[in-house]
């Protein structure tokens, strides 16, 4: 009979059953034929493991060491950051898939009112001009005061009257702009 | 996540069982220590954070061998792209005409036993070295690839049978 070379390398590796175990014996003490098949198996399997090995011992400790010292970066995987890899083409045709979604979504939720497209008078007050007049100079501190704590106002212009007159207080110094809170902080100076 | 005390003792048996199993696979399938040092701690990061959902060791070496097998062969496809994108490169196709220098390294045995594994197409070629070098049953190796130990059995043999063929084709010694 023809060896069943399957079944002997099943057998070599202990793999079969008793019953088929005293069957592939019966065939091996019968035929030459089936005992050299199966020392071509032995030695296909000899072969792989009589290959040189590396230190495997000392690759186990620099590899642990090399775990402890990264254990503090080692942490649950994200959800968010999961790397995915596509085929160029199935990853173009996703990229498409989504924008044609993310189109239709706003397109549906802007024509059912879900969403509502800013109007004139929703808008904050881009380049809008306020004229404020005033008489006492010490409400200018309090003016900027109220601006500021709306923070919306980003630019004030403060027109002096052509025959303003000024008075020195103090020393003559210099300071940075971003110093001069101009009393909006701390007091007018 | 912290790194307890308890985690870490359990971590730690585990990776005395399992990695002498694993450094022996991806070693065999990338042919190269650093490599493999490299993805064998890859593969223990990723099992540390999913240990929690593993049901046990058991599971768990199934689970880490099936992710460093996978591991080592993505690095080998890897080179043999950035091999073959050097070689169009720098117009060096692999030489058919052996150096007397490759041709004595084929003398050796062990070279030519590496090169013939490394021929076996995948399926074969991680099923065989399951079984020799990480010396798992059929039914240890099914789990591990998600397939029967029927198909277990078939690869094992093909791949055999492939590599004796190699192997006589290089008419190398085989003790």
């Amino acid at each position: 009979m023809c060896p069943d070379d399957e079944l002997l390398s099943a057998y070599y590796d202990n793999e079969l059953e008793p019953e088929t175990v005293a069957s592939v014996e019966a065939s091996l003490t019968d035929d030459p034929e089936w005992r050299d098949r199966l020392e071509e198996i032995r030695a296909a399997s000899h072969a792989l493991k009589a290959q040189p090995e590396p230190d495997f011992e000392a690759a186990q400790q620099r590899v642990w060491e090399q775990l402890r010292s990264a254990r503090h970066e080692v942490r649950e995987p994200d959800v968010f950051r999961k790397r995915v890899s596509l085929p160029m083409p199935l990853a173009a045709a996703a990229a498409f898939i989504l924008l044609g979604a993310g189109v239709l979504i706003t397109y549906l939720a802007i024509t059912s009112g879900v969403v509502q497209m800013p109007t004139q008078a929703s808008r904050p007050a881009v380049d809008r001009e306020i004229t404020v007049r005033l008489e006492d100079p010490d409400e200018v501190g309090a003016l900027l005061q109220a601006l500021n704590a709306r923070e919306q106002v980003r630019q004030v212009t403060i027109e002096m009257p052509e025959n303003a007159r000024f008075a020195y207080q103090g020393e003559a110094r210099l300071i940075r702009a971003v110093d001069a809170d101009f009393g909006i902080r701390g007091g007018a100076r | 996540m912290t790194w307890d005390s308890q985690r870490d003792s359990e971590f730690q048996r585990f990776y005395a069982d399992v990695f002498p199993i694993l450094v022996r696979v991806v070693y065999r399938i990338t042919n190269n220590m650093d490599a493999a040092e490299e993805i064998c701690q890859e593969a223990f990061i990723r099992y540390y954070q999913r240990m929690d959902t593993i049901p046990d060791a058991q599971q768990g070496k199934y689970w880490i061998i099936r992710v460093a097998k996978n591991l080592a062969l993505n690095h080998e496809k890897r080179k043999g792209r950035e091999r073959r994108a050097y070689e169009r490169s720098y117009h060096e196709p692999k030489p058919t005409v052996e150096s007397g220098e490759v041709t004595a390294l084929r003398e050796e045995s062990a070279d030519a036993v590496q090169q013939a594994l490394d021929k076996l197409p995948d399926k074969l070629r991680s099923v065989l070295i399951l079984k020799e070098y990480g010396e798992l049953s059929y039914k240890e190796i099914g789990s591990i690839l998600g397939i029967s130990e029927g198909n277990v059995k078939v690869r094992v043999f093909r791949a055999r049978e492939r590599l004796l063929e190699f192997l006589k084709g290089e008419d190398v010694y085989v003790p």
